[in-house]
């Protein structure tokens, strides 16, 4: 909450660019690492 | 009762110190009731409801944030102790952890990495300026860590407590969703992703799906945390000629 109200104009300028890279870069976070893992332990179930 | 009366009680209870810690409690309470009665859906996120009833509660009343904290620190030293108190999902998980250690190392690089550096060259690649790409960088590690990091890479700490709120409840509201479309099923897997991506809300998340998806949920935010602040200081200046001048 006190972030939001020191940037808020910040937060303003920078809306697009802000929300695209934290949704874009949460999803791709989520799908590198479980992906990554589930591909390995069912590589390794397997062998 | 009339409406003199109520605003001189009001006055009275907001200078209370547990005022303030109760409301929290009760919001939160209000928020797993609210949950609950959604049968669970992650859209009903009880962090995301609980903090929109506590902002709304202190705008109207246009209490500052400082009295607000004052009163509800107790909560914020209980994160501690409850940090800690992952160690027991994890020792329950001992066996099994140590069985998947290499996978789950693997898993913990690439996820670190494409966490922070997507979030790094999305936005740079968009236009953002520094200091916000600094304070973005790190927002899938917990608060604590993350603030430090964007303080040591020239961001703002306190825009990056923003950036890992929002990420955490994003996390924690399409993260099952999202893996599960995905074809990952698999408990640990999920439990992993949430963690490092997610931090300690998509922790909360995951120990509402199972203990097994919390511990290794609690694994992850643990060592992205360690990971993140190793790594991010001195690959991200390897990235600076993406800023726009």
């Amino acid at each position: 909450m006190t972030g939001v109200m020191l940037h808020v104009g910040r937060l303003a300028d920078e809306a697009w660019p802000i929300a695209i890279a934290l949704v874009a870069s949460t999803v791709l976070g989520l799908a590198a690492t479980g992906l990554t893992l589930h591909w390995l332990t069912r590589r390794r179930a397997g062998q | 009762m009339n409406a003199g009366s109520m605003a001189e009680i009001w006055v009275y209870l907001s200078a209370q110190p547990l005022l303030w810690l109760t409301l929290t409690l009760a919001a939160y309470l209000l928020a797993v009731a609210a949950h609950r009665k959604a049968g669970g859906h992650p859209a009903a996120n009880p962090v995301l409801i609980s903090v929109g009833i506590m902002v709304v509660v202190l705008q109207v009343n246009e209490t500052p944030y400082q009295r607000y904290f004052d009163g509800a620190q107790f909560v914020h030293f209980l994160l501690g102790p409850a940090t800690v108190a992952l160690a027991i999902p994890l020792h329950g998980q001992l066996k099994r952890l140590v069985a998947m250690g290499g996978p789950l190392l693997v898993a913990l690089v690439v996820g670190s990495l494409v966490a922070g550096l997507s979030a790094y060259c999305i936005g740079a690649l968009l236009g953002a300026s520094a200091p916000t790409l600094a304070s973005l960088a790190p927002k899938s590690v917990t608060t604590p860590i993350a603030m430090g990091i964007a303080e040591r890479l020239g961001g703002l700490a306190s825009l990056t407590a923003v950036f890992v709120i929002l990420t955490g409840i994003f996390g924690a509201i399409f993260a099952d969703g999202l893996l599960r479309r995905l074809g990952v099923k698999d408990e640990a897997s999920i439990g992993f992703a949430l963690g490092l991506a997610s931090h300690g809300i998509g922790t909360a998340r995951a120990f509402q799906l199972s203990e097994q998806t919390g511990a290794f949920a609690a694994l992850a935010m643990g060592l992205n945390g360690l990971l993140t602040a190793l790594t991010l200081p001195w690959l991200l200046p390897l990235l600076a000629p993406l800023i726009k001048p």
